[in-house]
């Protein structure tokens, strides 16, 4: 049986590249407005999306109570008490493009049963070794592509590729297929602002993924859909849609947020006048803790949400049943209760609490120790190659901008 | 007397390494601390999974 031809969107013009704005928001101070209300109040009542200038979101829609949560303590207790806050919250937004099987939907115990085989791929002790195979060579062949250059866009040309190539080759999918494939897996999350597309992009992918698994499941091989597809769960093989949403979930959780990261670093570590870049570059041994620190620092998914099964209170404000929490990892990774100069890059900073940048709790991010791989080694490299990289100074220095997913939209860099 | 070389165990929920060298003095386990030693109602810190959970590992 051979591998099945991805269906590219009805209308192929739509191009959900322009759409970051309208989704995410484009403010550059969001952590300026994030301090001041965690400064009034720890639990904020009322939409922060709406409160932002952003489209209200789905859940908001069918549960119209919702709270902010702005401590490190108030989102650490959310996170950390399923019994009280579902992950059932995601049920109309990415239980909608994903499906109703993916992690961020499930509770216990369904969640605890499948989350195991999952994470068994993404363990650090089987990570490191997808360093050399998959993500060192698409490092290098993107850094090929400019490297006579003297000059590049790292955003466009590298950040924004890198992690969704590094899935799709673990996937072992074709490569004519990747461009399609890039631009159905960016739709499917406008269930604000596309619905129509965001469900046709959905329903596409399924289709070819339920295909690509019958496919690798007569011919098995190394590839992670193969393992995915042969995995078992009490003696019994992984159902098929669960199979299927994780593959729907990887692109967006494992890329989105991965390319995200990377662009913030380069921001942290080329800005004023790139010292910090030259000290890392110079002693190496602070490349985990810069990767620790941008996650704290701007971790690209900034805030998260569960369903309040029952009545119950948070740092002394009561909540009632059925409605949204909304808890700001933004805001906890930035209490001055538990950070000193929270809004300073440090670093020399000991992560004392642990930061939430990758969650906390039985949904913890499963691909954590994947992105440090791929952050560390595209640093790595890019200070091995380009020792003297440094912003253009004849472009726009670089901005981090949004209110969920935020990331710089360009990081102009020069090189020798 | 020589002392048995310190050990690394994992989560295998989320990943989470409790290195026995460095302890996770975050969770009141100080440097050294034995896996046998700590408590068996302890909990990964990451993600609350129990410690029946973890596994020996050699990263
Ligand atoms: C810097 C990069 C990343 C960041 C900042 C990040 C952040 C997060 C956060 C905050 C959560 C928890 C959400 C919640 O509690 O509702 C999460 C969950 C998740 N992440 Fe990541 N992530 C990153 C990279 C990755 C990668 C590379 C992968 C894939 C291999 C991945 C796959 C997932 C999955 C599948 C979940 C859902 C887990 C569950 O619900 O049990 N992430 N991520």
């Amino acid at each position: 049986m051979a591998i099945p031809r991805i269906q590219d969107l009805d209308d192929p013009t739509f191009d959900p590249y322009v759409s970051d704005e309208v989704m995410f928001g484009s403010m550059p101070d969001m952590h300026e407005r994030v301090a001041e209300v965690r400064a009034q109040c720890p639990v904020h009542k009322g939409s922060w999306f709406t409160s932002m200038g952003l489209m209200p979101t789905p859940e908001e829609q069918v549960w119209p109570e919702v709270y902010r949560v702005m401590t490190y303590d108030g989102v650490q207790q959310v996170l950390n008490n399923p019994e009280i806050f579902s992950n059932r919250a995601f049920e109309p937004t990415l239980g909608s493009s994903f499906g109703p099987h993916s992690l961020s939907v499930l509770d216990n115990p369904e969640h605890l049963k499948y989350r195991k085989i999952f994470q068994k791929a993404f363990l650090p002790n089987v990570v490191g070794r997808w360093g050399d195979v998959y993500v060192q060579p698409v490092i290098d062949e993107l850094f090929g592509a400019f490297r006579e250059a003297g000059k590049a866009d790292l955003v466009p040309q590298f950040s924004q590729l890198y992690p969704f190539r590094v899935i799709y080759r673990m996937l072992g999918m074709p490569d004519e297929d990747l461009a399609v494939f890039q631009k159905l897996m960016l739709t499917q999350i406008f269930f604000s602002f596309a619905p129509d597309k965001a469900k046709e992009a959905s329903e596409k992918l399924g289709t070819y993924f339920t295909a690509l698994i019958e496919e690798r499941l007569e011919n098995p091989g190394e590839d992670l859909v193969s393992a995915l597809a042969t995995a078992e769960v009490d003696g019994e093989r992984l159902p098929v849609a669960y199979v299927v949403d994780f593959l729907r979930q990887l692109f967006n959780a494992g890329g989105d947020t991965t390319y995200r990261a990377t662009a913030n670093l380069l921001v942290a570590l080329l800005r004023d006048g790139g010292e910090l870049y030259r000290r890392v570059r110079d002693d190496r041994s602070l490349l985990p803790r810069a990767v620790e620190e941008v996650i704290r620092w701007e971790s690209p998914v900034s805030s998260t949400n569960r369903l309040v099964l029952r009545d119950t209170e948070i740092e002394g404000v009561k909540i009632p049943a059925n409605s949204v929490v909304n808890a700001s990892l933004a805001s906890a990774d930035r209490d001055e209760t538990k950070y000193a100069c929270p809004e300073k890059f440090d670093i020399d900073r000991e992560q004392r609490p642990k930061h939430m940048g990758f969650g906390q709790g039985p949904h913890v991010c499963i691909g954590q120790h994947l992105a440090r791989v791929e952050i560390t080694r595209a640093m790595e490299t890019l200070m091995d190659e380009f020792p003297d990289l440094r912003l253009d100074p004849d472009e726009d220095e670089p901005v981090i901008v949004g209110a969920m997913l935020r990331s710089p939209r360009h990081v102009h860099v020069r090189f020798d | 007397m020589t002392s048995k070389p310190f050990r690394k165990w994992m989560c295998l929920n989320c990943g989470y390494i409790y290195d026995e060298e460095v302890g996770d003095p975050e969770e009141g386990l100080v440097p050294g601390t034995r896996w046998e030693d700590i408590p068996d109602d302890w909990t990964c810190p990451d993600c609350g999974t129990s410690k029946a959970e973890f596994e020996m590992v050699e990263i």
